[in-house]
């Protein structure tokens, strides 16, 4: 009799937490893509301990490399690895903003403005529900990094954008390759336009290409087109690798992004609104 | 105190842990879900009780960690969390055979209701996620399983 209360008072607790669980699941609705209260207050408890065992797993393996490996010729090779990293980015930055200007003032005037454009965060965390989805950096509002700013690779293609939560110390990146971005693309040999999203899996899908559209080939490049406001122009994103011709309106296009998430421990946040430029 | 105690340090560790495989390999995140261990764990050790609340704990730790719907998590490892801890109360899943065989089936239970509530909030008939994650069932089977027998042998050889 005793276990049996027992185990009705259990039921009830579990159903008393299912219950907390479909409001909290509920109440997201109306948030829209914003964060609750309750969930960013969990991310910035978290975030502190993915840091430091990030930081921590960095000195190890550091420290073990310096010491069996070639050490000078491993910190210079680091060094430039380092130097490498922001040159690509610069580069690419350049190359964008020559296309774009006329003058060679214009370039002047610019040139110093995209040299602090952007912020270099190592990759602290990987989404725990799906790799694909997100990924956590150590850079926040501190460094000036804001939602909705653009995120590259160390060769300055596409990763994602930022979303909230945004902490001061740490921020979340939705990837391409999350199935609720949304990307304005276009192909770079057939300027077809379309809408890159993520298919959760590591690839993404390019829709609205017409079943019509005779152009569009496997092995095409595909940039961003900056008509979503959100990611400049001119990005490269990824390459084709197929298509399906279907009985409805659009081919089934997948895209391979370039970027590589295995490996992926440093990004650059653009922290400029490149529209301006 | 001690159950408390112990039960934060689980979670503690959950949480090193995951932040390791993140730098370790892209490949073991999906695979290993150490959040599950950590509820399972409890669950057998202590009773349903626990795996409510551990399950509670540990689902919304990770939703904070991934982008998405908040709360998908909790629920399933609640559930999780409860079966766990009901389930080896009403039948003897000690033997490291029947251990290994329950650990897998519990985890897949939570691995298809977390797939199913995603396919539920977003009205898909199918959510996607990498190959990887249906190795999870097996991982937990055999980190969990592997957990326990030890623990009994360290026991056992303490006493």
């Amino acid at each position: 009799m005793l276990l049996f209360q027992k185990d009705k008072k259990h039921l009830f607790l579990l159903a008393g937490l299912i219950f907390l669980h479909l409001i909290l699941i509920s109440v997201q609705v109306p948030l829209g893509g914003r964060t609750s209260f309750f969930e960013k207050t969990l991310f910035s408890v978290l975030t502190p301990f993915g840091r430091a065992a990030s930081s921590i797993s960095r000195t190890l393996s550091g420290f073990w490399n310096n010491y069996f490996d070639l050490r000078q010729v491993r910190r210079q090779n680091q060094m430039m690895q380092n130097d490498l990293f922001t040159l690509r980015q610069e580069n690419n930055l350049l190359r964008n903003l020559t296309d774009k200007m006329r003058t060679e003032l214009g370039i002047r005037e610019e040139i110093s403005r995209y040299f602090s454009s952007f912020v270099v965060a190592s990759v602290t965390s990987l989404d725990l529900s799906n790799v694909n989805s997100s990924i956590i950096i150590n850079r926040g509002e501190r460094a000036g990094i804001k939602p909705g700013m653009v995120v590259l690779d160390p060769v300055g293609q596409i990763v994602g954008r930022v979303v909230a939560p945004v902490l001061s110390r740490s921020s979340r990146v939705q990837l391409v390759t999350d199935e609720q971005s949304g990307t304005s693309v276009f192909t770079l040999s057939s300027k077809a336009v379309g809408i890159l999203k993520g298919d959760g899996q590591g690839h993404c899908r390019l829709e609205y290409i017409l079943s019509t559209n005779p152009d569009v080939a496997e092995g095409e490049e595909v940039l961003t087109s900056g008509f979503d406001d959100i990611f400049p122009s001119g990005l490269r994103v990824g390459r084709i690798v197929s298509i399906v011709k279907t009985s409805s309106l659009f081919k089934k296009i997948l895209v391979k992004p370039y970027f590589r998430l295995p490996g992926l421990s440093q990004v650059a946040v653009l922290t400029v609104d490149l529209k301006e430029f | 105190m001690k159950d408390f105690l112990e039960a934060a340090v689980g979670i503690l560790i959950a949480i090193v842990l995951t932040a390791f495989l993140s730098r370790a390999s892209v490949f073991l995140v999906p695979a290993v879900n150490v959040f599950t261990w950590v509820v399972i764990y409890f669950a057998l050790e202590k009773g349903e009780l626990a795996g409510i609340f551990l399950g509670t704990a540990c689902g919304l730790l990770q939703d904070a960690l991934s982008l998405g719907v908040f709360g998908v998590a909790g629920l399933s490892k609640t559930l999780l969390g409860y079966l766990a801890g009901f389930i080896s109360r009403k039948i003897d899943v000690a033997p490291f055979g029947r251990n290994l065989l329950f650990l897998f089936i519990l985890s897949s239970l939570e691995l298809g209701l977390w797939l199913a509530l995603m396919s539920f909030i977003f009205s898909r008939k199918h959510f996607s996620v990498g190959g990887a994650f249906l190795l999870q069932p097996f991982v937990t089977a055999l980190a969990v399983g592997s957990l326990f027998k030890l623990t009994r042998k360290w026991r056992r050889e303490a006493s």
